[in-house]
């Protein structure tokens, strides 16, 4: 860890994390028609943290997400974790460079897709390769579309999050002072 | 209360690092079983330990997993054709790779959902991040009540404001799941099951790689 | 739909683009396959060109191995009195067969998509 762990950046790190556990035990709840057509509801506390976060905090809060999601529905030591990191980490980056070169041309809803559709071509590939086998191919066309849709459809929710949301904005300006310190 | 757990049988056996260490150790003999029925006999006795574990487990989702991938492998024939129409020709080799595939993630699922506790202790910084977490994560879903459905965002902003108001920033260090993890002398308790599993799991494997 | 930004749009249609792109490959990669199909016994047996292999088979006069290589097969060997499956070497193409009669076994080369007027095995 880079200079000393603050106890601020702690806090807002594992709230964050926190509340993106809580959104993805929601959506495990709640049975989707389709499995592997996945809502993402666990990626909003690091799209809304994308825009204030360090690079370095994105990455733990991902790291985060990932192994707090193995560990709470104890898929740690199964591929479920393996596609959950290649899809999340892609996702990441790829939402990190919109972000960054993107500066104001882009929202929210851009950012969100985006990384959506990495994180979707890089779980079809892994799927080909170790789940399905070379004939699914078939299926990459209707999980990229679905990906598309829910990358949308969370980006827009994100974008009005950001936009209401007292608490967001409390955490946010906790966090600038306390990582100045 | 946490979500989906039932009571642990296996918490009284096995403390969570020993847990761990087994599951990880018998998954490779998993893998090394050589027939698909192997696997989902293996699939069925971890599944068991899982709901020993108190874990729900959603058996239409798996259902529909295994469904779905032997579907894919029967797109692409091989072997011994068992059936054929104008659309669709079932072979038993492709048959075969899909069953085999199927329980093998399925079974890899079970297994982990068996030895995986949360409190399980990762050390260093990062396991106290993630403790940490935990602890937050209990604290949002003891309030989870109060979220509706239809102002989903502002009850659950008005949540979050509540109980991780700014003033609290910075105060919680420190405290986190791990303290109600086991103790220094418990952390071992049961490495002789584990150990026992263990051997089972690669005797079993043995056994089928022999007989196959 | 008020806050949308140029470059927002411009990642959706990227991004139908893509699922566009990505529908016709897999469409594409469809047609093509070549498959061995063996008739031994009555029974029918498929093995795609793509994958190297051998496998045994038995008949009446003994013992025969298939091999598929490098996109073609052939009847690698045959415990029969004129071995004349053997020597019809490696096939690649539709229509290509041979038969070893003593065996009771038939090779042939066969297409996906490919339904015939006669009573074999299509392959879908």
């Amino acid at each position: 860890m880079p200079r000393s762990f603050s106890p601020i950046r702690r806090d807002v790190l594992a709230v964050f994390g926190a509340l993106s556990l809580f959104m993805s035990t929601l959506e495990y709840l709640v049975p989707k028609p389709l499995p592997f057509f996945r809502l993402g509801l666990a990626n909003l506390p690091l799209l809304v943290g994308l825009r204030f976060l360090r690079p370095q905090d994105v990455l733990l809060l991902t790291l985060i997400k990932v192994f707090g999601q193995g560990l709470v529905n104890g898929t740690l030591a199964s591929y479920v974790f393996l596609f959950s990191a290649a899809g999340s980490f892609s996702s990441v980056l790829v939402m990190s460079l919109v972000q960054h070169f993107g500066k104001s041309w882009v929202s929210l809803v851009g950012i969100s897709t985006a990384g959506a559709l990495a994180s979707s071509s890089v779980q079809i590939v892994l799927a080909l390769f170790f789940v399905f086998g070379e004939a699914a191919r078939a299926f990459a066309p209707y999980s990229l579309g679905s990906a598309l849709i829910t990358g949308l459809v969370l980006g827009f929710f994100a974008q009005r999050f950001v936009q209401t949301s007292r608490w967001l904005q409390n955490m946010e300006n906790g966090y600038r002072k306390g990582v100045q310190g | 209360m946490s979500p989906s757990h039932h009571h642990d049988v296996l918490e009284s056996l096995l403390a969570p690092l020993p847990r761990f260490i087994c599951g990880a150790f018998i998954l490779p003999a998993f893998l090394f079983l050589p027939l698909w029925w192997h696997r989902a006999i293996g699939s069925v006795l971890f599944a068991l330990l899982a709901l020993l574990a108190g874990k729900r487990l959603r058996w239409g989702y798996f259902l529909l997993l295994i469904f779905s991938v032997v579907f894919f492998h029967l797109l692409a024939p091989v072997g011994r054709v068992l059936y054929t129409s104008r659309w669709f020709t079932l072979t038993e080799g492709a048959l075969v790779n899909g069953l085999k595939r199927a329980f093998t993630l399925v079974g890899m699922v079970f297994l982990s959902v068996a030895a995986v506790k949360p409190q399980l202790h990762i050390p260093g910084r990062f396991g106290g991040l993630l403790g940490q977490t935990f602890w937050y994560f209990e604290k949002i879903w003891d309030g989870k009540r109060t979220i509706t459905r239809k102002n989903f965002f502002s009850s659950l902003d008005a949540l979050l404001l509540e109980r991780f108001s700014p003033e609290l920033l910075g105060g919680n260090s420190g405290k986190d799941l791990r303290e109600d993890m086991v103790s220094a002398k418990e952390q071992w308790k049961g490495w002789g099951l584990a150990v026992i599993f263990v051997l089972l799991a690669w005797g079993s494997a043995a056994l089928g790689m022999t007989f196959s | 739909m008020k806050d949308l930004r140029i470059l927002d749009i411009l990642i959706i249609i990227v991004g139908i683009v893509f699922v566009i792109l990505t529908a016709t490959w897999t469409l594409s990669g469809r047609e093509g396959q070549a498959f061995a199909e063996v008739t031994s016994l009555g029974e029918v047996y498929l093995y795609p060109l793509s994958q190297d292999g051998s496998w045994e088979f038995y008949g009446p006069s003994g013992r025969m191995v298939v091999e598929v290589k490098d996109e073609a097969a052939r009847v690698a060997y045959s415990e029969c009195p004129e071995h004349i499956c053997e020597s019809a070497g490696w096939l690649t193409q539709p229509p290509a067969w041979t038969a070893c009669l003593p065996n009771r076994l038939i090779l042939r080369i066969v297409a996906a998509q490919e339904s015939e007027d006669d009573v074999d095995a299509t392959v879908f």
